[in-house]
């Protein structure tokens, strides 16, 4: 008994030698069992919330909202069908990086079409090195010649392709002093949005716009026939200069020099076969001595004249600066009659150097002509003879844009004249944006010539470019150094010589 | 607990260590200030997010001693003798080296006010990066607490901390070279050009996912996205119980 009893004990004594052994591996496995458990439950619940709250618990914190899509977007992508289906192509990877590049306005703002499309939009993006087959699938015909970069709206084995360029207005001004494009507007939604109403209204037009004459670039017009549903292409001014017969709107955007006879022929051919025609001249340094006679020879087909002058307002309520030459102009009473039914409606533009249009007075002709913007009472021409004597008109109204058609045609004629650039030049809508009353009308215009409905295109704003400029009177060379001075010298010293005293007091505790 | 942060974050004053942490972290922040002021248009988003770029510096040299010293002191039995849950020292030690953090930030809170003074704008879209940078800051410095949790050499801490850092800087270098050697891999493979390219593609996607840097970029364009702050608090909480399970270990070795 006493035997069993102490080879009990020495058996216990085993496998109590034993059991710390035992509870190290339990509490061992336990321990890796309880972090993987914890790695999976942090990887479920992150692919929970990014999967299904990721969009919902995403919020556009930025100045002018530009990563989310306005409510007219919304509203445009709600009445479309629920079985549309959009797809969004970009031909690059997704940039990792988006800072100071365009896509940093383009690749968050997509996400924001996808996540609230419900499905009726699809964003993609495929590097076309790494899938070659992408270009052959969206254009099998190889007509748009898409280059990586772009980005390709798809709808119906139709495609819209959009350039990260077309998205902006670019300062002109610094473009032609430094060659280097400085955004000053946002219209990345106001491009793709209105490209999806394109494809979706199926409809199509095409603009021209006459080059060859030292005119200024017209980019931005481009944009904004673009965004109304017209391809656009430029005819250069030569010899064999002929309008193509697929030409729905012909524009002549800030010529510096007349047009030539052959030009002249060919405008007045496509009028009289029903043409739609936009045309601005402006009054400056390089043009003032240019008198536009076989332009005016065209126009007074249409019963309107471009006068060699420029307009100078007097009336301090409408002067825009101290010479006069910018200025408001107020929008005639009888052109806002016909613009309830025709046109959006605007009651002031601002004009600058600015050549007077007048209205001929064709006895017993059939024309509809309307002249638009006009200055106040006081205002008078000036022109500055070769002999540099300068000539002044009478005080009166001038006016500085005018409408005119022959009603009653079947394919009726329409010519709009603007005696400045400022409804159409890209120095002008990338000062102003997209937003500007100028550039809405002359939006307004081409729409109304170009007989888009509603559906074909979307009234987006733009944005501005986030803008954190400082006050340039406040940044100036002296509160740079305070600043260098406090921020990178002064805090971090102070800091460093703290450090050394701390240690030098401690060091022998 | 509060006791553990009160001691901890004291301690960085009564040392070097917080002293050269915050000169340092003002001079980075000062650097990139300056040269946005100086050019005329200052973004504290971008700032803010430029500054997350320097965790990889100044999170070692905060959480090197966090552990590693009481080891070192031997002060470390404390933890495992006193009626004290370990989880609250972790806890603690991790409150201390975020309000460090903290004191740090208030360099980028003047430079905010100098910023709004001299007439730029300071937004929500800032402050959602101020936001974002200390979730990173609580993901790093849990990197950190474990790195200096794993042995009792402050240098060591510092470097295993370093590395884990920049591990994490590099996911997004890491993914493009792992895209392109599945690529290359699956290319031979197959000899198809787009199996290799959703192969690459798919093998960057899962990497990326893992990347802290890549979800929260878009902050710095007033993109304000929860998920992304969820990946980081998550981050956080694995390794503080992986900090949590390392100490725990050794009280139950040394029993």
């Amino acid at each position: 008994m006493s035997n069993k009893n102490t080879v009990a004990k020495n058996s216990n004594f085993r496998s109590s030698s034993v059991r710390p052994d035992s509870r190290a591996n339990t509490l061992k496995i336990y321990s890796i069992g309880s972090v993987i458990l914890l790695i999976a439950i942090v990887v479920l619940i992150n692919i929970l919330v990014t999967g299904l709250l990721g969009d919902p618990l995403t919020f556009d914190f930025s100045a002018n909202s530009q990563n989310t899509i306005t409510t007219q977007t919304r509203d445009y992508i709600d009445s479309m069908p629920d079985n549309t289906h959009i797809r969004i192509v970009g031909l690059l990877e997704r940039p990792s990086n988006l800072q100071n590049s365009p896509y940093e306005y383009i690749c968050p703002l997509l996400d924001d079409y996808e996540a609230k499309s419900g499905g009726k939009i699809t964003v993609e993006y495929k590097d076309p090195e790494l899938y070659p087959s992408i270009i052959s699938e969206l254009d099998p015909n190889n007509v748009y010649n898409l280059e990586e970069g772009s980005f390709v709206i798809q709808y119906n084995g139709q495609i819209q392709v959009i350039s990260p360029l077309d998205c902006f207005t670019i300062d002109e001004d610094y473009l032609v002093l430094y060659n280097a494009y400085i955004p000053t507007s946002n219209n990345v939604e106001y491009v793709f949005t209105n490209a999806i109403a394109r494809l979706l209204s199926g409809f199509n037009r095409k603009a021209y716009i006459i080059t060859g004459l030292q005119d200024d670039s017209s980019m931005a017009v481009k944009t904004i026939l673009n965004a109304l549903g017209c391809d656009v292409d430029s005819i250069q001014v030569s010899d064999s200069f002929a309008i193509p017969d697929d030409c729905d709107l012909l524009i002549l955007n800030g010529p510096n020099t007349d047009i030539t006879e052959k030009v002249m022929l060919a405008i007045e051919d496509y009028l009289a076969n029903g043409g739609k025609f936009i045309c601005a001249v402006n009054f400056t340094d390089f043009n003032s001595k240019e008198s536009f006679a076989n332009l005016n020879s065209v126009l007074n087909t249409m019963n309107i004249n471009i006068d060699p002058y420029i307009v100078k307002e007097n009336d301090v309520n409408y002067m825009l600066d101290d010479s006069g030459y910018s200025s408001l102009v107020s929008v005639n009473s009888t052109f806002l009659e016909l613009s309830t039914t025709d046109f959006e409606m605007y009651y002031t533009f601002k004009n600058s150097y600015t050549r007077p249009v007048s209205i001929l007075n064709n006895s017993g002709s059939s024309f509809m002509s309307v002249a638009i913007g006009g200055t106040s009472e006081n205002a008078i021409c000036v022109k500055v003879a070769d002999s540099g004597v300068t000539q002044y008109g009478e005080p009166g109204r001038y006016y500085t844009s005018a409408y005119s058609t022959i009603p009653g045609l079947v394919n009726k004629p329409e010519v709009i004249v603007f005696g400045t650039t400022d409804f159409t030049s890209d120095s002008y809508i990338s000062t102003y944006g997209m937003n500007d009353d100028n550039v809405k009308f002359f939006k307004s215009c081409a729409r109304y010539l170009l007989g888009a409905d509603s559906s074909a295109s979307v009234d987006v704003p733009t944005r501005g470019i986030s803008d954190y400029a400082l006050d340039g009177e406040k940044v100036t060379e002296t509160s740079s150094t305070v600043v260098l001075a406090v921020f990178m010298i002064s805090i971090p010293l102070v800091f460093l010589v703290a450090a050394a005293f701390v240690y030098e007091k401690r060091k022998n505790l | 607990m509060y006791a553990i942060f009160k001691r901890d974050f004291l301690q960085y004053f009564r040392s070097p260590v917080g002293y050269v942490a915050i000169a340092i972290f003002s001079f980075l922040a000062g650097f990139i200030f300056y040269s946005q002021y100086a050019s005329g248009a200052v973004s504290i988003s971008s700032e803010v997010i430029s500054l997350r770029s320097f965790f990889v510096i100044i999170v070692p040299i905060i959480t090197m001693s966090s552990f590693a010293e009481d080891k070192k002191r031997g002060t470390e039995v404390l933890y495992y003798t006193t009626p004290v849950d370990l989880f609250s020292v972790v806890a603690g030690k991790f409150l201390a080296a975020l309000a460090l953090f903290a004191v740090m930030f208030i360099n980028v809170f003047v430079q905010m006010i100098v910023t709004v003074s001299n007439g730029g704008k300071v937004g929500y879209g800032e402050w959602g990066s101020v936001i974002v940078f200390f979730f990173m800051a609580a993901m790093f410095i849990s990197v950190g607490l474990l790195a200096s949790s794993l042995n009792d050499n402050q240098i060591i801490s510092a470097i295993v901390a370093f590395v884990c850092i920049l591990l994490f800087q590099l996911l997004s270098t890491i993914s493009s070279y792992a895209k392109s050697a599945v690529n290359a891999v699956v290319f031979i493979i197959t000899q198809d050009v787009e199996a290799s390219a959703k192969a690459g593609d798919g093998i960057a996607n899962v990497i990326n996912w893992l990347d802290p840097f890549a979800r929260t970029s878009d902050f710095r364009t007033g993109v304000f996205s929860v998920s992304a702050l969820v990946f980081c608090l998550s981050i956080a909480v694995i390794f503080l119980y992986i900090t949590y399970r390392v100490l725990e270990k050794k009280r139950w070795s040394q029993s």
